[in-house]
């Protein structure tokens, strides 16, 4: 029987699924927006897959309700907008972010620095806003009452 | 200081420990395949640092330096996993049933050549049986681990189905038929609980129109949403490792959990009580016969010590997953799951051929399913009066005798389906 790893595709898509949460997709999307600025690479796989989990992130009944809080916190820090009051308002943001992410993807050579250098600094915030969100692997740890 | 050389050198060493551990000896390969998918992510996380130069902002090297710093902390407890899987102390005899079972499970009805469930089974040093999930479950990847001095001990094995539970919880995306009757659940409740809700959260004004669209509301009861799901989680959990197993979860569940659990009591969990009562109702939907006090023998842990927003937000959890139509609604979302993938109830008959050939101290053969020897070891084992006949069998040793009489039936059973497999050219 074939292993998981035979195949390059499904390897590559595996890779891809363990580095798909919040905080690594957006560190990554981060990078290869910093790549295009510098004309390194116009690879944006990781920009694309950021995109898609925003907006499958955000529906009103989300069994992950940090999306939601992640995503208020790094769109106010960025000052891509204003502190927003209401899930739909920050849905509508959200949508706006994306549809930025997918004008990059359209044509990536000629977007503007500043417009590359605003989405990069938007993508670092999340992913750190995302990682504090996430336990301390100090807390990880299992609890003993004799370990230190 | 230089993070980025630091983190570099700290992912080429966890490199170099996983290319000692694929020396190992692997008495099955799935094990060997979980290290081939870390090495792989590691290279690939490595290659990403490695590509940094002089002129790449440095906000995004340290960010990504940080992630990989996760990495690490995330995956070597599981490459420890991985290596403890290839101890003798594992019962290697369950391995190959297990692994059939988590395949029919998750992959039913999907082509053999494009199935991807992979099993590690390892004996772990925390006395809690436990799986791994998340992005892992999403690559086929089960690690299920069994506390160590229970992992060659086949009564235990049907906890194994609440583990295949989270699996099923994840990669069927059973949230999402559920999601809305929570959120309903849980604003009917804050809505309710609105005075302490602005007491502990210290809100001032009016209470907002639509409080489920409230972003600051969304902001402080973000635990409880977490909560909720969690709770409703493990009890579907526990659903689905009755509705495979059967009695013999029932008491396998007993053996591990009563009279409680010590300490204070898990926020992550429904308290145990509540675990007992839903089982018992899940039994009677499934028309499993539960054990005669099932109930009496299990009390519920203290509760913790909280601050008042965490109380507020358990509080509302334990409310909001306890509904009964939802409970329901959850025990019938694990029935037809099950049904779905064609695993049969454990059969009276069945169970009672298997338990006669215990009776007379001989291993099973031509069982159709590892439910059903597990079910006549616990009837064997629940028996007062099992091997009376037997004057030269110590009371104490007939545990052991009996433990090998099941672990040789599982493996009898084991190698019959490989040879069935064979057969239809499957193998």
């Amino acid at each position: 029987m074939p292993t998981l790893m035979s195949n390059p595709r499904r390897g590559k898509e595996i890779i891809w699924e363990l580095e798909g949460d919040f905080p690594s997709l957006s560190s990554i999307a981060a990078i290869e927006l910093d790549n295009l600025i510098l004309k390194k690479s116009t690879n944006l796989e990781g920009v694309k897959r950021l995109a898609a989990k925003i907006s499958n992130s955000l529906s009103m009944t989300s069994n992950d309700p940090t999306a939601i809080v992640v995503m208020d916190m790094a769109m106010t820090d960025s000052q891509l907008s204003s502190p927003l009051e209401t899930v739909d308002q920050l849905v509508e943001k959200a949508e706006e972010i994306i549809g930025r992410l997918k004008q990059i993807m359209a044509k990536p050579q000629k977007t503007n620095i500043t417009e590359l250098k605003t989405m990069r600094n938007f993508c670092i915030t999340l992913s750190k806003h995302a990682s504090a969100c996430e336990p301390s692997p100090y807390d990880m740890e299992p609890y003993h009452p004799f370990r230190r | 200081m230089k993070p980025l050389e630091y983190s570099i050198k700290r992912l080429r060493a966890v490199r170099a420990q996983i290319k000692e551990l694929k020396e190992s000896e692997f008495p099955y390969k799935d094990s060997s395949e979980a290290l081939d998918i870390l090495d792989k992510l590691f290279l690939t996380k490595l290659e990403r640092l490695e590509s940094f130069d002089k002129k790449s902002n440095s906000e995004a090297i340290n960010t990504e330096c940080s992630e990989s710093l996760m990495a690490v902390f995330n995956y070597l407890p599981i490459l420890g996993f991985i290596l403890r899987s290839t101890n003798v102390r594992n019962a290697f005899e369950i391995f190959g049933p297990l692994r059939r079972l988590a395949e029919q499970i998750l992959e039913h009805g999907v082509d053999n050549n494009n199935k991807i469930t992979r099993l590690v089974l390892s004996s772990e040093w925390s006395y809690s049986p436990h799986i791994y999930t998340g992005k892992l479950n999403l690559s086929g990847f089960l690690f299920v681990g069994l506390p160590a001095p229970e992992s060659a001990n086949p009564f235990l094995i049907p906890l194994a189905g609440h583990e295949f539970g989270h699996a099923v919880w994840i990669n069927r995306k059973i949230s999402k038929g559920i999601e809305e009757e929570l959120y309903k659940n849980i604003f009917i409740i804050i809505n309710s609980k609105w005075h302490e809700y602005k007491n502990v959260f210290a809100v001032m004004g009016k209470k907002p129109s639509n409080l489920e669209k409230d972003l600051s509301i969304r902001r402080n009861v973000r635990h409880a949403i977490e909560l909720t799901f969690r709770h409703s989680e493990e009890s579907f959990c526990d659903f689905i490792g009755l509705r495979i197993f059967g009695q013999s979860y029932l008491y396998a569940f007993a053996y591990l959990l009563s009279p409680k659990i010590p300490g204070a009591r898990s926020v992550r969990y429904p308290n145990t009580n509540r675990r007992v009562k839903n089982l018992i109702l899940a039994a009677k939907h499934y028309k499993i016969a539960c054990p005669p006090n099932y109930k009496s023998s299990f009390a519920d842990s203290g509760e913790p010590k909280l601050t008042p927003a965490e109380k507020f937000n358990l509080s509302v959890a334990d409310k909001a997953s306890d509904n009964s139509a939802f409970v329901l609604k959850l025990i019938e979302e694990a029935n037809n799951f099950i049904d779905y993938t064609r695993i049969n109830k454990s059969s009276k008959s069945k169970v009672m051929k298997i338990y006669n050939r215990f009776n007379k101290v001989v291993p099973a053969d031509k069982c159709d399913s590892l439910p059903d020897i597990l079910n006549a070891a616990w009837m064997a084992h629940q028996n007062p009066s099992l091997w009376k006949q037997y004057k030269n069998l110590e009371e104490g040793r007939k545990y052991i005798v009996l433990k090998e009489l099941v672990l040789k039936s599982i493996e009898v059973f084991d190698i019959e389906q490989i040879k069935i497999k064979a057969e239809n050219g499957n193998a």
